[in-house]
């Protein structure tokens, strides 16, 4: 018994000393929400300078070890993804608190329980609050994070006369580079914090004296029993709660797949558009607002508007003691709440109606998973960063490649690469699956030939190859059948398609055929090449048909001798031309052969 | 005697334990600020572009459809640096057989990087959808863009050569003002 109770005294009085800890104890108010939410506040300063302490340990500020960094925390470290989840999710959850206390005491002010300098001091830790998170959101140097800095540092440099010192300032140099990262990691791990704490902290006074604490929260049965203390619990295990929750995200499903904690896309690359830049959801009321300001007026909604609103929040208590001041604050308020909620909601209700936005959304995270999954399968990122990765990647750049520079005639699975459909009918072949035995048995088809996917838009929808298919090969008997199938299987072979590999090595049969002959009696080499050099042969070459090596080189000049020479369409010579550098072509060869 | 000595010591006992306290922080502040400031004083080397080679005549469509073309070139970041950088893009259009117009892709309302729309025949900002002529000029009264695309200077050399001056313009304001290169 004497134990239990020991337990008891030593629970209470450690918790105790935690509320005082976290409580600003000299306000005025010492109960009531407001009080609870401020405790709620240095709650989540504790955990987020606890979480931020270890993140240091882990992370460095420059443009190609930042993303590199992070990404190593979040899935080579134990529990970093966690540790980064709680952060991240506490950050948010911080934002909201503020806010919520800001409108508590707006709401308030007249009032008998409202108080002058802590509302100031509200909003002191809000601005910095909100500072915090924007420094926060470009450490990672990821895209998301590096389109918001960049347009909120743009914003910026429209403020009227010191706008773009600021700006400069801010990015340390004229654009966002390794400066802008040290600066804004000097601002939000050192700082930034020091003037939230003291913001925190400053209407403390040196002795605790608590009398109004005490009051509401020590009761004859104790001091866990008080209101105060319950509504303090309440805010802090609520609060706990929420950014546990979202941090696991237990509805992500495996940890392999998704990613949890905290989100983070593809590193940067400032030399491609990325459309799918939006602000984070606090925020978008500000980025719908400022569709309204077109052109020159810009400056009127993004510098002077949110600054009237400023003075307005600074200066609301001198006439918010008379009643019709604080009226006027509180129609002010509701407004404001109002005009917030409606312009969030209309910039999401916008956005899910804008496809094009959607589709970049899409693509935006594909390439951010792609990120992760290629770090995540090398023995190391190299030195260069993770963006060569994704440079280098013929999966990512194959489609972006293909969609600029091939897209205006050929298509691939009826799309332009990326996936979008293309209004003009297509003027060449459509090359997914191009050489493999599906794609040949179409292409040798009399039904197919002539079809837009293949030559029915081309100039050889005249020439011999879609005369022999439309003709001889409609009028073949079974057995001449069979002969083309073996045909198309070892012209296929040539490719060498990673994904009919297996297809290649079980069904062994045609290796045995004398292929020679085969393709003299079926009619093909009458015209093609195949595996035999002949100069007065002017169809492309099968040698080779489709493989790594064939490609490249008829992309890089199909009017060549060995592929259409005078006969060429209308393809240009990408290598000879300039049009294309070697990788390019490499890229978009090995992406259409699925390599 | 005693009094001035007294007076003096404690004088220079002042001056001591305040002034040189004060004065060694003052350095310090000043030194300080002298190394924030300094984005603010390499302001001067505000300088018109150089001409890059982009591509050449003949890969430019007769019909006037603007294509994207990179500008490459070595890229100073604090202490690295990088050579041979994509450092931005341009679109270039031709119309006729010479008549070749160049425009950044730097959105002049954000700076996010203007698209050719999927139907070919205007140009669109992905932010905020500032809407452009395939000309450069603005589309609508209600466009987010401060002013027109900004128009690059182009050069055909050789005969065949396009070469454009490349340049940054401070985005969100109405007038086309040079922003250096760092």
């Amino acid at each position: 018994m004497k134990t239990g109770k020991c337990w008891q005294e030593v629970l209470t009085a450690s918790m105790k000393q935690l509320f005082l800890f976290l409580m600003p104890e000299n306000d005025a108010d010492p109960r009531g929400w407001r009080r609870a939410i401020w405790m709620l506040l240095g709650w989540f300063f504790l955990i987020q300078t606890l979480t931020g302490l270890v993140m240091w340990m882990f992370y460095s500020p420059s443009t190609h070890t930042a993303w590199e960094s992070v990404f190593y925390l979040q899935h080579e470290i134990p529990m970093g993804w966690w540790i980064r989840g709680i952060h991240y999710w506490a950050a948010e959850c911080m934002v909201v608190a503020s806010l919520l206390l800001l409108t508590l005491y707006i709401s308030s002010i007249g009032s008998a329980a409202s108080n002058h300098r802590s509302y100031l001091r509200a909003l002191w830790i809000t601005g910095i609050i909100l500072a915090l998170a924007i420094t926060g959101y470009l450490l990672p140097w990821d895209q998301h994070g590096f389109w918001s800095a960049k347009i909120r540092t743009h914003i910026m440099g429209l403020t009227p006369v010191i706008g773009s010192g600021l700006e400069r300032l801010m990015l340390g140099g004229t654009e966002l580079g390794h400066y802008t990262l040290t600066r804004f990691f000097a601002l939000h791990a050192g700082w930034l914090p020091i003037l939230l704490w003291l913001g925190l902290r400053m209407g403390r006074s040196p002795t605790p004296r608590a009398k109004g604490l005490k009051d509401s929260m020590e009761t004859e049965n104790g001091f866990l029993w008080g209101a105060q203390s319950w509504r303090c619990g309440v805010a802090i295990v609520m609060g706990s709660l929420c950014v546990g929750i979202l941090a696991w995200q237990p509805w992500a499903g495996d940890l392999e797949g998704a990613l949890r904690g905290a989100p983070l896309s593809a590193p940067v690359n400032a030399a491609e558009p990325y459309p799918a830049a939006r602000p984070e959801w606090y925020f978008l009321f500000l980025y719908q607002f400022l569709k309204y300001f077109p052109g020159p007026l810009e400056v009127v909604g993004a510098i002077f508007i949110p600054n009237l609103i400023l003075l307005w929040l600074v200066f609301l208590p001198m006439w918010g003691k008379s009643r019709i001041g604080r009226r006027v604050n509180q129609t002010i308020l509701a407004f404001l709440c109002l005009g917030v909620c409606l312009l969030s909601m209309l910039a999401i209700h916008e956005d899910q109606q804008n496809t094009s936005y959607l589709r970049a959304r899409k693509e935006a995270d594909g390439e951010a998973s792609r990120a992760r999954e290629l770090a995540a399968s090398l023995n190391g990122i190299p030195q260069s960063g993770a963006l060569t990765l994704l440079l280098e990647d013929s999966q990512t750049q194959g489609p972006k490649l293909f969609a600029e520079h091939c897209s205006s005639c050929h298509r691939y699975d009826r799309h332009d690469g990326r996936g979008l459909p293309v209004e003009e009918a297509p003027s060449a072949s459509d090359l997914a699956g191009f050489a493999s035995r599906t794609w040949l048995r179409k292409f040798l088809s009399p039904d197919h030939i002539l079809t837009p996917a293949f030559f029915g838009h081309t100039s050889f929808k005249d020439g011999e190859m879609a005369t022999f298919t439309t003709e001889t090969i409609a009028s073949f008997d079974t057995q001449e059948r069979q002969q083309l199938e073996e045909v198309i299987h070892i012209l296929s072979a040539e490719a060498r398609l990673p994904a009919q590999k297996h297809l290649e090595t079980s069904d062994a049969a045609w290796r045995s055929v004398d292929r020679d002959a085969l393709f003299y009696e079926v009619g093909c080499t009458e015209c093609h090449g195949f595996h035999f050099e002949d100069e007065d042969l002017d169809a492309p070459d099968l040698t080779g048909y489709g493989s790594r090596e064939w490609l490249i080189e008829f992309i890089s000049n199909p009017s060549s001798e060995r592929f259409y020479g005078e006969q060429n369409d209308r393809m240009p010579a990408y290598l000879e031309e300039g049009i294309l550098n070697q990788e390019q072509i490499s890229l978009i060869v090995d992406w259409l052969r699925g390599q | 005697m005693h009094q001035p000595l007294t007076s003096r010591r404690s004088f220079a006992t002042a001056l001591l334990y305040l002034a040189a306290p004060l004065g060694i922080m003052a350095s310090i502040a000043w030194s300080c600020l002298k190394a924030l400031l300094w984005p603010l004083s390499s302001k001067s080397k505000s300088t018109k572009g150089i001409f890059f080679k982009v591509t050449q005549l003949k890969n430019l469509p007769l019909d006037g459809l603007p294509k994207r073309f990179e500008i490459r070139s070595d890229r100073r970041d604090a202490w690295n640096l990088y050579t041979n950088q994509a450092v931005g893009s341009v679109w270039i259009s031709r119309k006729g057989s010479t008549e070749v117009s160049a425009w950044s892709t730097s959105c002049p309302h954000a700076g996010c990087m203007v698209q050719l729309a999927s139907n070919h025949n205007h140009f669109q900002c992905p932010c905020h959808n500032s809407r452009f002529e395939i000309n450069g000029k603005r589309m609508g009264p209600q466009n987010p863009s401060p002013r027109d695309m900004d128009r690059l200077e182009v050069e055909i050399r050789e005969e065949e050569e396009v070469w454009v001056r490349f340049e940054r313009f401070k985005s969100g304001i109405s007038q086309k003002q040079l922003v250096s290169q760092s």
